[in-house]
């Protein structure tokens, strides 16, 4: 939609805004080169984007539409367009856009809004956040309350927990006046986890007994990081609860009542809609590990300057019949009520062993070409152990070689850690947010960014080299290279090396797969029992990721496709851990409220056929299954090396933005201590920027009292 | 180490190409008018104010061809809507171009409109009102109490002669910082401390837990 023409020379034009094809733009802008970065849509990202609620249903309807066009289709070489060449130039016309995503199909799973409910809403919309504050505060709620979907949403929730984690809290305040090992992640606020507290109190009524053993477990588990701290704190938050269940008996009445309101809560179809904007809902959801190449890679170009990222802060397995928190960490393993104490001694030292394998080849050399499934048996480990290294930790099929899985050991087990707990990172706002921070990096070292606009034509000169496009506007831009994602380029150009294609669904739920009173960030490798090698991968992500409003999830399930209805192929997954129903009292499992499917093909890995003009690189689209983003690295900088082999590679830029401006005027007064600083021993502190040889070097005074305390526990248990 | 810190508050500037978005911002940063090449080079700049780190972003000149992306305007708390005093049509773009991608921004995200290039206009042939400018700050900021300002969030300015510019960053610094109770509650949630930067954390945190 660009109203005025473009610059007609550029060295290199990108197509499509994609991860690959950013983090190449950003490179090439880095080292000078003059680059033109297109998108035929009006949003960055292609496969990798992200909407809100409102932008995925048009995303929908725009693939539903394209579904009509032929997949062949390319665009004609009108008489306009020939009158661009110059002498002996030929041209090559471009394929159309043809649907990314296919039998795509979306609905709530809640009702309509009454009139009365409607005007309530209407009435309330606008002072929503006190409204909010004062029913959350007001424990007795009258019965006729219920009926306003304002009050719906408060209930037991204006802390900001998943409505069902009552059951929970329940157990987090009776086991932890039982029981001095139990920690609770303390919030900094104490006032708030008072409160949380006490809304837990206020809905006590079950027993307690079958609950509070899962909820120790997770408890325990969950602690990790901030357990000395905790400790610490224990005694007071010992005499609170104290209080608290003072106050439990008197409110025992208004429990009963309340709990009715819990019963009847009910998500309207408008209370969805009216937060539209605050849904950030990949198309590709991915995680990053925590050392991974694109971590590496966003700290080495600084991009990670301008995004922030959340920790998955819990894997879970289904395992036994139900989920359970998988130890990831050594203070997991060591804390885990899930795994004996031999067991324990297991796994630590096979994962162990993993974490540096190859120096150890005796261990698997003879085993590396046959099932890691088979190998983890050989060494002798439990079956409770088999399936967290093998599902959770390893994430490979039983048919995976031991040398693969071994690798995918490894690099997993050498991003725990680093930020923190579990081995992944997740950027707020969603994985659409990597393409357009590496536009960022591009945008700000000269690249020109154009959406809704893309090339019709490739233009050959005499040598039959690519030497230029002619842009959806009819324009002829000269360059010495265009890179571009397959989606674009003649069909003849690109060989896909996948026909696998895979199935996505995206829910919005009310409450966790598994209630916790954190605001969890979950993984979990679910293997599906119709075909166990295809397993599926479960993301939950919730308010804290940024990607939905407070009181719901958004749940991404991802799996290859193993026919043509993705409904079909995630339905024993979404039997198993949702429901589309009302909720009665025996379950307590999560509820969608609305719900997506579809398909995309994968065409994650491509090769340029030999019939591709020269000076035409071909980057590889979306839909791949796998679960993190390091293969965008390798493949962003093969294309880089081919057209610069001698540059480096994003390297660190100067950085105008080190310098802070102050003021004279307004002379700079000292910071308190950092958010960071508080919570560690105070080491750290002058540490310069995070480089890894620093890091390695460095192992950190926090790190090693946390293994302590860890120890501890375990010798405790 | 402040300078690692995540700024305290990010502000933004939009507006149609050539309105004098980075002069305005270089005058205020710098103290200098420069006739500016199109924006290259920086992703943000940094200014400390009181004990608060602001980040004041550019559009690194992705707006002239629909390039400006949401994430510019991700968590934003105050947003700088200028257009061109001299010209009514960078003045209806504020509404029409970059009131979209605004939905990025914190629902509580101050706009401030600020009519730029005072110095060229001729106030008896003036084709925006200041009056049709309050109007559209006042519009644009419907969700905010804004009796706390001053005034309405709408300024006119002049990079070559420092008109005005300072009070632009003052005016928004004071309503966004210090940040107002409901904001410090945010920012101080264990939810907002522990949203990871990798450029901080990869310093504190050991990369080898597993490994004893």
């Amino acid at each position: 939609m660009a109203t005025e023409d473009l610059p007609s020379e550029f060295d290199i034009v990108i197509l499509g805004t994609g991860l690959i094809e950013t983090i190449t733009a950003a490179a090439f802008s880095r080292i000078g080169l003059k680059i033109l970065h297109l998108d035929r849509n009006d949003y960055y990202g292609g496969a990798y984007s992200n909407f809100n609620l409102d932008g995925i249903e048009s995303w929908k309807q725009k693939n539903q539409d394209l579904q009509c066009v032929p997949d062949e289709e390319s665009f004609a070489v009108s008489d306009d367009v020939k009158k661009l060449l110059q002498d002996q130039e030929t041209i090559i016309p471009m394929s159309k856009e043809r649907s990314s995503a296919f039998n795509i199909t979306s609905q709530f799973h809640a009702r309509q809004r009454t009139t009365i409910e409607e005007a309530e809403a209407k009435k309330t919309k606008c002072n929503l956040f006190t409204f909010l504050k004062t029913e959350a505060s007001n424990t007795t709620a009258s019965p006729s309350a219920t009926a306003n979907p304002v009050v719906k949403i408060s209930d037991g929730q204006g802390d900001g927990d998943p409505q069902d984690s009552d059951a929970k809290q329940q157990s987090t305040s009776g086991s932890e006046t039982q029981e001095q090992t139990v920690h609770v992640k303390q919030d900094s606020d104490v006032n708030s986890c008072t409160e949380q507290l006490q809304s837990s109190l206020v809905l006590t009524d079950a027993p307690q007994t079958a609950s509070q053993d899962v909820g120790e477990k997770e408890n325990t588990s969950g602690g990790g990081e901030r357990e000395r701290e905790e400790r610490d704190d224990i005694h007071k938050r010992k005499a609170e609860s104290s209080e608290e269940e003072n106050n439990e008996q008197k409110q025992a009445q208004q429990s009963l009542e309340r709990e009715k309101i819990i019963q009847v809560k009910e998500w309207t179809v408008g209370d969805i809609k009216d937060d539209w904007r605050k849904y950030c809902i990949d198309i590709s959801p991915k995680f990053l590990y925590c050392s991974g190449d694109l971590v590496e890679l966003l700290i080495q170009s600084d991009v990670a300057r301008y995004c922030e990222f959340r920790t998955v802060s819990r894997v879970l397995t289904f395992l036994q019949g139900k989920l359970q928190q998988v130890p990831c960490s050594r203070a997991d393993v060591f804390s885990s009520k899930i795994v004996s104490l031999v067991e324990k001694r297991l796994m630590m030292k096979f994962l162990q062993f993993a974490a540096d394998y190859e120096s150890s080849p005796q261990e698997y050399k003879d085993y590396e070409d046959q099932p890691f499934k088979d190998f983890l048996i050989l060494k002798k480990l439990t079956p409770n152990v088999q399936h967290f290294v093998q599902h959770a930790i390893a994430m490979v099929t039983d048919k995976e070689l031991t040398n693969v899985a071994l690798k995918k050991t490894k690099k997993y087990l050498h991003s725990l850690g680093r930020y923190g707990n579990t081995a992944f990172l997740f950027p707020i706002y969603g994985t659409g947010e990597l393409p357009q921070a590496f536009s960022r990096l591009s945008a700000v070292f000269g690249g020109i960014y154009c959406l809704t606009a893309s090339a019709t034509h490739i233009i050959a000169d005499s040598s039959n080299k690519c030497c230029g496009i002619v842009t959806t506007n009819g324009q002829r831009i000269s360059c010495r290279y265009v890179v571009a994602e397959e989606s674009y380029l003649p069909s003849s150009y690109v060989q896909k090396n996948s026909a696998r294609k895979i199935s996505r669904a995206i829910f919005i739920t009310d409450s966790s797969i598994l209630s916790s009173e954190n605001s969890e960030l979950s993984l979990l490798h679910y293997v599906s029992q119709d075909d166990r090698n295809r397993p599926v991968t479960v993301m939950e992500l919730p308010n804290s990721a940024c990607v939905c409003p407070k009181d719901v999830f958004v749940v991404h399930l991802t799996r290859e496709s193993g026919c043509d209805d993705p409904v079909e192929d995630l339905k024993e997954v979404r039997d198993k851990l949702f429901t589309t129903e009302n909720k009665d009292e025996a379950e307590a499992k999560s509820k969608i409220l609305w719900s997506m499917y579809f398909q995309q093909n994968d065409a994650s890995t491509v090769t340029q056929t030999v019939s591709a003009l020269p000076n035409v690189l071909v980057v590889p689209g979306g839909g791949s299954a796998g679960i993190d983003l390091d293969f965008t690295v390798s493949e962003a900088k093969k294309i880089f090396l081919t057209v610069c082999p001698d540059e480096d590679f994003l390297p660190k830029p100067p950085n105008p933005e080190d310098i802070i401006h102050v003021d004279d005027t307004e002379a700079a007064v000292e910071r308190g201590p950092s958010e960071f600083q508080d919570k560690g021993d105070g080491d750290g502190s002058d540490k310069g920027e995070g480089n890894e040889e620093k890091n390695e070097c460095l192992d950190n005074g926090k790190d090693n009292a946390e293994v302590k305390g860890n120890k501890t526990d375990g010798n405790s248990t | 180490m402040s300078g690692k810190k995540k700024a305290d508050l990010k502000v933004i500037i939009l507006g149609d190409y050539d309105v004098g978005k980075t002069s305005l911002i270089c005058r205020y940063i710098d103290g200098k008018f420069q006739t500016q090449e199109p924006t290259v080079g920086a992703a943000f700049f940094l200014k400390q104010w009181g004990p608060y780190n602001v980040a004041v972003w550019d559009t690194a000149g992705d707006e002239r061809y629909s390039g400006l992306s949401h994430f510019y305007c991700r968590s934003a708390g105050a947003a700088i809507l200028a257009f061109d005093l001299n010209s009514p049509k960078t003045f209806e773009s504020l509404w029409a171009r970059f009131g979209s991608i605004l939905e990025a921004a914190n629902e509580d995200c101050l706009k401030v409109v600020v009519g730029t290039k005072l110095d060229l206009l001729n106030q008896s042939e003036r084709d925006i009102t200041a009056e049709e400018g309050k109007k559209l700050a006042r519009e644009l900021n419907e969700h905010l109490d804004l009796k706390k300002l001053p005034h309405e969030p709408y300024f006119e300015t002049s990079s070559l002669n420092n008109q005005n510019v300072k009070e632009v960053f003052e005016y928004i610094f004071q309503h966004c910082l210090p940040l107002s109770a409901d904001q410090q509650k945010r920012y101080n949630t264990t939810d907002r401390k522990s949203v990871i930067d990798l450029m901080e954390d990869s310093g504190e945190h050991s990369r080898k837990k597993k490994c004893c």
